[in-house]
């Protein structure tokens, strides 16, 4: 099947933080809205919505996407949720792309949104119960705690240093100063985040990225619609590659140094671009740069390697070394990253897919990589640990 | 079609017991906050959309049809009286409880408003659809959904 050209040609963002006074129907309507003004279109326009939300347990009300419709704009339209837990904020811009493509729809408004305030205790509390009810709840896991047992197995395997690893957390935190929607910008050396309050050995506070409410949009359309509203191609970003995968819902089970499920999310995602060298190397030069998922510290790197951009074990040190830095060889999460910016989770991935779209049209502002950018990659990661979801974007006018 | 399980009967068996351990603490939104405040003082407040002429009641941010923000609009008060659109005679909680005294739930129109409001029916025997009914107030109001007893005969 041939399958149409398909472009982002605006997003719209919230600001992230810990309490919102919004509604979840309202974050998702400043966000919407803000994408649809910034394409210069109304909701007449659109002919299908998507919503990215992840568990129903944080806005606290199940069915999250009829609740949402309002508010992202669906009304009366085909629209649908596609829900991939912590993966959703990739894979809905992905639901987007298909729609279009496959030539279902021209112009179809996506928006992703989390308001994990409402939740009590605590967002943990909601995530105990993603777990096996017979063999593992009894134990009361929560996130930190499985991402401590993967965290160790992944600096014993390769003999990282901690600080390495804590290096991320410096850059995320110092990249997010420059985003306006930034709930955590913070200025901080290796030695605060090694000193931070220990959650779950090795897991410290300022590995970790902070539970928020927000809400992120996107306009996509065919390549026939941008020339007919007159869309100049230095506001688009065309969707060259999507790729997702999902892996064995026994955690416990897979190698927990290295996520053979971005690699085969990656793949996909390059194989579909045409890029079919997946040295690290070779990919690094392909792309401009990248916006893996960093709930922890160790994630982005962890990510990274699975996506092929560096090998095996040797992210860290690149991080450590400045090699990801917004100025370095390979900029990483630019933004300041779910560390940085803030975690409300579809949310969260919407901003990493914005960020490669503000990117790639110029538009970062102070967070503006400084070279030329042709091609940028977003990732996320979810469910129980076990989905990669990948899209590359590349400039509107990069052929 | 079926496959041959043996393992398929309705017999006792042994459980583990669990739940979702979880509450919540809603914020009521920029415009929940105005509705709220407005019930607090037994006022009926609703906006009107100035692109399509819709008038909502609860207000809300935005249209959802044209989808034009709502926010800065002027928020109008409507008059206490409305219509019954439908209604229903329950006689069990969500928890399939027997209720000691049945009550009636209805969807009514407040005049004035193209939306239509979920509330009780109360002080009535035989209500039926078209009926004009009015708010009882609560004693005393807290800006809670039940600052309104229910809705009565007019």
């Amino acid at each position: 099947m041939k399958k149409r050209k398909v472009g982002i040609v605006s997003v719209g963002l919230t600001k992230f933080m810990r309490r919102a006074k919004e509604t979840p129907k309202e974050l998702a309507y400043y966000a919407a809205k803000t994408a649809l003004d910034e394409a210069g279109i109304t909701r007449k326009d659109v002919d299908a919505a998507i919503i990215g939300s992840a568990p129903d347990a944080f806005d606290g009300v199940h069915q999250k996407h009829e609740y949402l419709t309002d508010g992202a704009g669906g009304v009366n339209l085909p629209t649908m949720r596609g829900y991939v837990g912590g993966g959703t904020g990739v894979f809905s811009p992905i639901q987007g792309w298909y729609s279009i493509a496959s030539g279902m729809h021209d112009v179809v408004l996506v928006t992703t949104e989390e308001k994990m305030s409402s939740v009590l205790p605590s967002a943990q509390a909601a995530f105990n119960t993603i777990f096996d009810n017979m063999i593992e709840r009894p134990l009361g896991p929560n996130l930190v705690w499985i991402f401590a047992l993967e965290m160790r197995r992944y600096m014993e395997t390769y003999g990282i240093p901690k600080e390495h690893i804590a290096a991320v957390s410096v850059k995320n935190k110092g990249n997010a100063l420059d985003h306006p929607s930034a709930m955590l910008g913070q200025k901080l050396t290796i030695e605060d985040v090694l000193n931070s309050e220990v959650l779950a050995e090795p897991v410290h506070l300022l590995d970790i990225s902070p539970v928020a409410d927000g809400a992120v949009s996107f306009v996509m359309m065919s390549e026939e619609k941008i020339k007919e509203f007159g869309i100049s191609l230095d506001d688009v970003a065309w969707v060259e590659g999507v790729g997702w995968n999902v892996d064995t819902t026994m955690w416990t089970n897979r190698d927990l140094c290295y996520p053979k499920y971005v690699e085969k999310a990656a793949k996909q995602a390059y194989t579909m671009a045409g890029q079919k060298d997946h040295s690290p190397e070779a990919l690094r030069k392909w792309l401009s740069f990248a916006e893996p998922y960093d709930p922890f510290n160790y994630k982005e790197l962890h990510h990274l390697e699975g996506l092929q951009l560096f090998e095996k074990g040797k992210a860290p040190l690149a991080a450590y070394e400045g090699v990801t830095a917004r100025d370095g060889d390979f900029p990483v999460t630019p933004s300041g990253g779910l560390l940085g910016v803030g975690n409300p989770i579809a949310a969260a991935a919407g901003m990493k897919v914005a960020e490669v779209y503000l990117q790639l049209t110029g538009k970062a502002e102070k967070r503006q990589i400084p070279k030329d950018v042709t091609r940028g990659l977003a990732q996320a990661w979810g469910d129980l640990m076990q989905v990669g979801t990948v899209i590359i974007l590349k400039g509107g006018r990069v052929n | 079609m079926l496959p041959k399980r043996r393992t398929m009967t309705d017999a006792p068996t042994h459980e583990v017991r669990g739940g979702f351990p979880v509450h919540f603490h809603y914020t009521v939104g920029i415009v929940g906050e105005i509705f709220f405040n407005g019930l607090k003082e037994r006022k009926l407040l609703a906006v009107t959309c100035k692109e399509c002429s819709k008038t909502y009641f609860p207000p809300r941010m935005y249209c959802e049809d044209c989808f034009a923000e709502l926010t800065n609009e002027e928020f109008k008060t409507l008059e206490q009286e409305g219509t019954v659109e439908s209604f229903t005679k329950t006689y069990k909680d969500h928890r399939g409880n027997s209720l000691s005294e049945p009550y009636y739930l209805a969807l009514i129109k407040i005049k004035g408003s193209d939306t239509v409001f979920f509330h009780k029916l109360i002080n009535v025997d035989e209500p039926n659809i078209g009926m004009i009914v009015k708010p009882v107030w609560s004693e005393t109001t807290k800006a809670s959904l039940f600052d309104i007893i229910g809705f009565e005969p007019a």
